[in-house]
């Protein structure tokens, strides 16, 4: 059995293409997962474009894209001739916050196992809807205007495929 | 700049067109995808871009104005033709030393870095390396002529998974590091969506689609709902294709920003799925419009 | 780009290189051909030119009583072979097999013009062989001496083209039409037949109609001609030329000797056989150029 060493980096990248996510952002989510499970930390360098684009064989621009996305969200910094390093933190949210969150999901559940869907249905119902809010979210965040864009596209009242 | 720009390209074999009415402004510092069925042309076009073949109507040229076959543009674009040809019988040192004779600006430095980094033998000869190894070779050469565009016919067709991946790994490494543009052909559509930032489709000859991916992905959504309303309430969004199963049906189409009609739900799409779609109806299509041609 | 442009200017030697490396098999091929065709001329002619010294100016006459003709006048004829077989193993795969292989896809995509590439092949597989058969036509030239010197009337219809002139010449003509016809049919087997087949027709052509005909022929007494010179039609006559009609001719011996009847010939004269060599490698050489000008044309033009 090999172990093979990806690169010199702290991070080593995968991708999932059936899940539907583009691939900037599932490279997004890894680091910013990174983070959170504490791989990677403050100052540490990210793969060079020209590593993640051979390892995993895909479009150099989709790297800079993702690279981008974690300047805007602050996650991280990009130094000419040199690489992107990581900065700021991903926020964290309380305890108490958690808590009542979690309330308000239950709520939720409920409500929605009232109303006759099954688990499927609640997690396609979520899945979708987290979907639109995460897109929507993106969109706000790069309009030039800086004010709230209308993106929400309007909501079906049919059945969910 | 634009790597490649034509205005009513055509090209005739004997009576039959292989070609027709081919208008691109395919811009620089992208990975583009041209697909198609087999015989749908792409040969024909990329022979076209590189001065194998002459036009039969309308016109053609490359990087900002170089006629294709001209210095200037051999000098510019590293070409593998498809089953990546070389001279089988030459052992691949003397490979290198004879494309290294017929290129002006060759980097020989580049060159011998990456036929070491890929293990292939100088003394052994070509012909006895595999399918792999030749097409990598063949990315070689035609990158160590420091091109500004690389044009790639069905580079992937006869390797392996692990070849094709290996494959693609090198030409996206060497996207990263040079900043080069590439143009390759391919019939097989599932691993696109990965590598190619643009698109181009041709069907029997005909330009169907031409555009960014991002653009195209943004554009095209599946709206899904009741069968018998299916074709009037899409009418207005520019329906490529009706899917009809059971008492739904799903459409592809463009809704732009209007309301989406009610009883639908709306979904986005995959590369794949656009592609099919187009290939499987002819008559659509997804070209700019004149004032999006680019100058 | 300066840089560029001077690279340019050396590419000359690096572009013979690459020709080299890639065509000396086929070179090869043809210079293989005429070594053979020079190993079949040393080998008869040595014992030949033996001969003829020891038996002196009789040996023809002698030796033929022998069995000696037989292989002495067939040998050449293999000969002969060399510029069609030349023409078809060497000419024609030139372009017609990287046309096949694809390579030609791969060569002209690169950074050099491909009448550029096609001018040094030619100069190559040209003028190599070419020098090579000038060789083989001396040697040839050799070779025949003695059956001259014993008054064997030379056939020159047979032998004419082996002399180093027009040998020279038709070598160059075979590969030049082999690499034509590589061009224009791009499949190897194809093009060897084409070329074989071009050939042997304009080889006919030649040998039969125009070959003794390339200034007009003289008129005259038989005896007047000489021994060497290349008799195209021969019949009897009265003094002045007039023939004989049928029923005259079958007139007994004194009538014949009365009319002074002699045998009259249309002839071409031994002293004009190096004009013709000289003007049949001249046509020749020509149409090689034309040759090589119309696959020049065609590999501009034509989609690969």
């Amino acid at each position: 059995m090999t172990i093979e060493k990806q690169s010199e980096s702290a991070l080593g990248f995968r991708l999932d293409p059936g899940s539907g996510v583009p691939t900037y952002l599932q490279l997004v989510q890894q680091v910013e997962q990174a983070l959170r499970l504490g791989y990677l930390s403050h100052g540490d360098q990210l793969p060079t474009v020209k590593d993640v684009v051979e390892t995993l064989a895909i479009n150099p621009n989709t790297v800079l894209k993702a690279y981008r996305e974690l300047e805007h969200r602050g996650l991280a910094v990009g130094r000419p001739g040199q690489g992107t390093f990581i900065e700021g933190t991903l926020r964290h949210v309380g305890i108490v916050e958690q808590n009542a969150l979690r309330k308000a999901l239950a709520d939720w559940l409920h409500t929605a196992d009232a109303a006759g869907l099954d688990v499927d249905g609640i997690e396609a119902l979520f899945t979708s809807e987290l979907r639109d809010f995460q897109e929507n979210r993106d969109l706000g965040r790069r309009s030039t205007s800086g004010a709230r864009t209308s993106g929400r596209r309007p909501k079906q009242s049919g059945a969910v495929a | 700049m634009n790597v490649l720009e034509s205005h009513g390209l055509g090209k005739r074999y004997r009576r039959a067109w292989a070609l027709r009415d081919c208008n691109l402004a395919v811009p620089a510092g992208h990975v583009v995808a041209l697909v198609g069925p087999n015989g749908a042309g792409k040969t024909t076009l990329l022979h076209l871009a590189v001065g194998l073949t002459r036009a039969s109507a309308g016109d053609i040229c490359v990087l900002d104005g170089l006629a294709p076959g001209s210095t200037a543009a051999l000098d510019a674009i590293g070409f593998v033709a498809q089953d990546a040809p070389l001279y089988k019988n030459l052992p691949v040192a003397d490979m290198l030393h004879l494309a290294r004779n017929l290129n002006p600006g060759w980097d020989d430095q580049r060159a011998s870095g990456r036929v070491a980094d890929l293990g292939l033998p100088p003394r052994k000869k070509v012909g006895a390396l595999s399918g792999g190894q030749q097409a990598q070779l063949a990315l070689t050469i035609a990158l160590a002529k420091r091109p500004r565009v690389l044009i790639l016919d069905e580079p992937l067709a006869r390797l392996d998974p692990l070849a094709r991946h290996e494959f693609m790994s090198s030409l996206m490494g060497a996207v990263a590091e040079d900043g080069l543009s590439v143009l390759f052909s391919s019939h097989v559509v599932s691993e696109l969506e990965r590598v190619a930032d643009y698109l181009i489709v041709l069907n029997s000859g005909q330009l169907q689609v031409s555009g960014e991916v991002d653009d195209l992905l943004a554009t095209h959504k599946m709206l899904i709902g009741p069968r018998e309303q299916a074709t009037e309430a899409t009418a207005a969004f520019s329906p490529v294709r009706i899917n009809q199963a059971g008492a739904q049906a799903q459409v592809l189409c463009r809704p732009a920003d209007r309301p989406v009609p009610a009883g639908f739900s709306v979904h986005a799409v995959s590369l794949e799925e656009v592609v099919l779609a187009y290939l499987r109806e002819p008559s659509a299509a997804a070209l700019p419009g004149p004032a999006m041609v680019l100058r | 780009m300066s840089a560029i442009a001077l690279e340019r200017a050396r590419s000359w030697r690096a572009l013979g290189w690459v020709t080299w490396r890639q065509q000396r098999a086929s070179v090869g091929i043809a210079l293989c051909l005429l070594a053979g065709a020079a190993l079949i001329l040393v080998l008869s002619g040595v014992p030949i030119h033996h001969t003829a010294a020891r038996l002196g100016p009789g040996w023809w006459i002698q030796t033929r009583r022998d069995g000696y003709y037989s292989w002495t006048t067939g040998l050449p004829l293999l000969v002969q072979a060399v510029p069609v077989l030349a023409g078809a193993f060497a000419g024609a795969p030139l372009l017609a097999r990287e046309a096949e292989a694809g390579t030609l896809r791969f060569a002209w995509t690169q950074g050099t013009n491909r009448v550029r590439l096609l001018v040094i092949r030619l100069i190559f597989i040209l003028v190599l062989p070419t020098v090579a058969a000038v060789g083989v036509g001396l040697l040839y030239a050799w070779w025949q001496h003695p059956m001259a010197s014993a008054g064997v009337e030379r056939s020159a219809t047979i032998s004419a083209d082996l002399l180093a002139p027009s040998f020279a010449a038709w070598v160059l003509f075979g590969v030049a039409l082999g690499v034509l016809a590589g061009a224009a049919i791009r499949q190897t087997v194809a093009a060897m037949g084409a070329t074989i087949v071009g050939y042997m027709a304009l080889m006919y052509v030649t040998a039969l109609h125009w070959r003794n005909r390339y200034l007009p022929p003289l008129s005259g007494p038989a005896s007047r001609a000489g021994q060497d010179a290349v008799s195209l039609n021969q019949f009897q006559a009265f003094p002045g030329g007039r023939p004989l009609t049928p029923s005259q001719l079958a007139q007994n011996e004194h009538w014949y000797a009365t009319h002074h009847v002699l045998t009259w010939a249309i002839y071409q004269p031994a002293s004009r056989f190096w004009t013709f060599q000289w003007i049949e490698a001249g046509w020749l050489t020509v149409l090689t150029l034309l040759l090589v000008g119309a696959t020049i044309v065609i590999i501009r033009k034509r989609a690969v």
